[in-house]
């Protein structure tokens, strides 16, 4: 039921990055809907059911990577990874913050006291740093919201969807003790800010980025879901050809979008033979 | 279990607001230690300008988690609280050193650049010339003596500020709270991590992404990241303190 739920929302939002987002950047609106389409339907997943806790990460992953956009695009001077490195360090304390509220406050309640410490968190650093620092960068502290909201909330629902429980020590013993926390952190840090790292540019143009990041975003699923055969081996095969698919549909269409922007294709000759080189 | 969360008096006993107040002072001199790190970004990995040619949150999370490494294990083996603090801020500095060094071995038999800075006339620790030395249209290359000795002093200090989160939060969780040694590390190693990572990128926000070290110009607007990091840092360890109160004592009762 989410696969074909997820299905549809994919499909839709393809219809939607073309035609909608194209009319409210005519309109010159500040184009905020992608963002609150994806949390919304993020945390639509989030009640259905245990794999769903893995879709809604890849919806937090693509959210964080626009907000991170929005922010890199203006050119701060210290590199794109410095905008996921700074949501990980917010979005770790907060996810365990959240992890501890499981037992007493019931799941989905941790889930939301996580995200809305960060949401406080995450709005004061902004306001700090943008107004202190002389960044004096145009939402910037709603972005930096969202990217450290979108970062703890993938974090969480990847380490919801590995352990599938809601029992704070088993996060405690199995996360924090194992050292696969530090997996989770680096992975969805660089998850969130590889997509504009890697196309950024004059000819940067936002439908490859976002095509990039939910390719990202569905290979950080199947590594998940590779990673989870080893905590509960029933049903794994399912999401992984599940997840493998939708990696592939994802990337073939961000290959197209690098050959429509490309200025030409050459295709590379053979290596000379050593008659050749003589 | 609930009446754990509102209980005063246990969690604002005297331990746990010097464990917040030293929360808070390691994550200024965190942010401090950086503006002390001859840091270059892309420009010196091209050998134009000086510093090492990495950014602000590699180079200083590399420097800091060795530290943090270090300080662990020095801390596993020894009950006295002040020798993983000392231990911690010489192997962060000896992390610092071997990276500006051999970032200078490049720079001088590969790349094939003296060790120069083009911001000031004559270095201020040899009083050597270096400004005919610095090529047309570059800042300088590799890290000079001056640049080096600020680098060492920037590895001491954030290693000692990285050490002293780790040691404040491994206190609490140990002795404080009384929770067994290989979880309460694991605990106060995550957190100081996630520290790390915040002031060093308020820091490189507040310099732009490339400083000489203390000889540079930006250094004069440290004031501002000090600012900025001691609000950040301060709600960190208010999050941190509630996620040890709110977590391990009601959730697990002391035995993890």
């Amino acid at each position: 039921m989410a696969a074909a739920g997820f299905a549809i929302f994919y499909i839709s939002r393809m219809l939607y990055m073309s035609d909608v987002s194209r009319f409210f950047s005519s309109l010159e609106i500040y184009n905020s809907y992608p963002f609150l389409f994806d949390i919304l339907f993020g945390f639509l997943f989030n009640f259905l059911f245990d794999v769903s806790f893995c879709l809604s990460a890849v919806l937090f992953i693509v959210s964080g990577s626009e907000a991170c956009r929005y922010i890199a695009r203006y050119g701060i001077g210290t590199g794109v990874p410095s905008v996921g490195m700074y949501s990980v360090g917010i979005a770790t304390i907060c996810s365990v913050f959240g992890f501890s509220l499981f037992d007493q406050i019931t799941g989905f309640g941790g889930f939301l006291a996580g995200i809305s410490v960060s949401l406080i968190f995450g709005f004061i650093c902004g306001k700090i740093t943008n107004k202190y620092l002389n960044l004096n960068i145009p939402g910037f502290t709603y972005n930096m919201t969202l990217v450290s909201v979108a970062t703890t909330a993938s974090f969480m629902a990847s380490g919801i969807f590995l352990f599938g429980s809601f029992e704070s020590i088993i996060y405690l013993r199995g996360m924090i003790m194992s050292g696969i926390a530090a997996l989770l952190f680096i992975g969805t840090a660089v998850m969130v800010f590889h997509s504009y790292n890697a196309s950024l540019g004059a000819d940067e143009s936002h439908d490859r980025t976002q095509h990039l990041a939910f390719s990202n975003a569905f290979l950080w699923m199947l590594l998940l879901s590779l990673i989870s055969a080893f905590f509960k081996p029933v049903s794994v095969v399912l999401i992984i050809m599940f997840s493998l698919i939708l990696f592939i549909y994802s990337f073939k269409k961000y290959v197209k979008c690098v050959k429509r922007d490309s200025y030409v294709i050459s295709e590379p000759a053979l290596l000379p033979t050593e008659e050749e080189l003589i | 279990m609930i009446e754990n969360l509102f209980d005063v008096s246990t969690v604002l006993s005297v331990s746990n607001v010097a464990v917040f107040l030293f929360v808070l002072i390691g994550g200024v001199l965190i942010s401090l230690s950086v503006h002390f790190i001859p840091i270059g970004g892309a420009p010196a990995a091209m050998a134009q300008a000086t510093g090492v040619g990495t950014g602000t949150t590699q180079l200083a999370a590399g420097a800091g988690l060795t530290g943090l490494l270090a300080a662990g294990s020095v801390s596993a083996v020894t009950n006295n609280l002040y020798l993983p603090l000392f231990i911690g801020s010489i192997s962060s500095c000896l992390m610092i050193a071997i990276t500006m060094f051999s970032a200078n071995l490049v720079y001088i038999f590969g790349v094939g650049c003296p060790l120069v800075s083009g911001k000031r006339q004559r270095d201020v620790i040899t009083k050597d010339r270096q400004d005919v030395y610095v090529s047309k249209g570059t800042e300088g290359h590799g890290t000079p003596t001056a640049s080096f000795f600020s680098g060492l002093i920037g590895g001491l200090i954030g290693g000692f500020g990285g050490s002293l989160t780790y040691v404040s939060i491994l206190y609490l969780c140990t002795k404080t709270v009384g929770i067994s040694f290989a979880g309460s590390a694991a605990f106060a190693a995550t957190c100081s991590i996630a520290l790390f990572y915040i002031n060093s990128v308020i820091a490189s926000y507040n310099i732009g992404g490339t400083i000489e070290g203390f000889t540079d110009q930006k250094f004069k607007k440290m004031p501002k990241a000090i600012f900025v990091s001691s609000i950040a840092s301060a709600i960190f360890g208010i999050i941190t303190i509630a996620t040890v109160y709110l977590f391990i004592v009601p959730a697990t009762g002391g035995i993890f």
